[in-house]
């Protein structure tokens, strides 16, 4: 039995179709809090992702989506992954490996990820996304290879500099105002 | 579809943090810089506030 720090908090993750359980729920950006609010349970209904709710002591402190998604990885992040400037799948690859010649990689998205507000700033926003990671990794069915997040940049407000934070690097090229897919290496 | 369904023990935290370092050491050896590096400490940092229990 591992030792288990007393600061350590418990949290609950359930999946749910039912995005009614969110109605008390605001991160503090007014467009995702919209979005929750008013268009993500046709999402879930139409399959588009699926849902999970974060608790802690019952109280919905967050909630993500995920989606598999085809990632674009353009031709000179692909070049950077083989010069070994950006992390890069850990497999057998020859630099002209017919892996690289493909534009699409199969991946895990998470669509929407967002904290409530009075609970921000306490690592659970990074904590989920390690937490998906490692799910990912243990799962044998998963053969995917990267985790994918199209960070969010709208009105003055970039998810980017999180996302970075979170070890996640720029799939494509990074232009003003424009959200930005970024991956992170799945290690097994 | 993406294995978070299936119900498990709870995630003992720590665990993780170790294979993690280790896969790393393993897998990325002479190919991480110190961001990368930076990053896996921090991530194994995080992962050890937590436990999960799933419902």
């Amino acid at each position: 039995m591992e030792k288990q720090n007393l600061n350590t908090r418990k949290l609950t993750i359930e999946k749910t179709k039912d995005s009614s359980l969110l109605s008390d729920f605001s991160c503090g950006i007014e467009s995702i809090d919209d979005f929750i609010h008013s268009e993500l349970q046709s999402y879930v209904d139409m399959g588009n992702c699926q849902l999970f709710l974060v608790r802690e002591n019952s109280v919905i402190v967050a909630m993500y989506c995920l989606d598999n998604l085809n990632l674009y990885i353009s031709e000179m992040t692909k070049s950077k992954m083989r010069e070994g400037a950006k992390p890069m799948p850990q497999k057998d690859l020859d630099p002209d490996d017919f892996y690289w010649l493909k534009p699409f990689f199969d991946s895990v998205e998470i669509t929407y990820l967002a904290v409530d507000k009075s609970k921000q700033h306490n690592h659970i926003g990074s904590f989920i996304i390690e937490y998906i990671l490692k799910e990912i990794a243990a799962d044998n069915n998963n053969i995917c290879d990267f985790v994918a997040v199209r960070a969010l940049k709208c009105n003055g407000y970039s998810a980017i500099p999180f996302y970075k934070k979170c070890g996640f690097y720029a799939a494509e090229e990074e232009q003003a105002e424009r959200n930005l897919f970024m991956y992170r290496v799945v290690i097994r | 579809m993406l294995g978070i369904d299936s119900k498990e023990l709870p995630v003992v935290k720590g665990r993780y943090a170790t294979n993690a370092r280790k896969a790393v050491k393993r897998a990325h050896t002479g190919q991480l810089n110190a961001s990368d590096k930076k990053t896996m400490t921090r991530s194994a940092k995080i992962l050890e506030e937590f436990v999960v229990v799933k419902e």
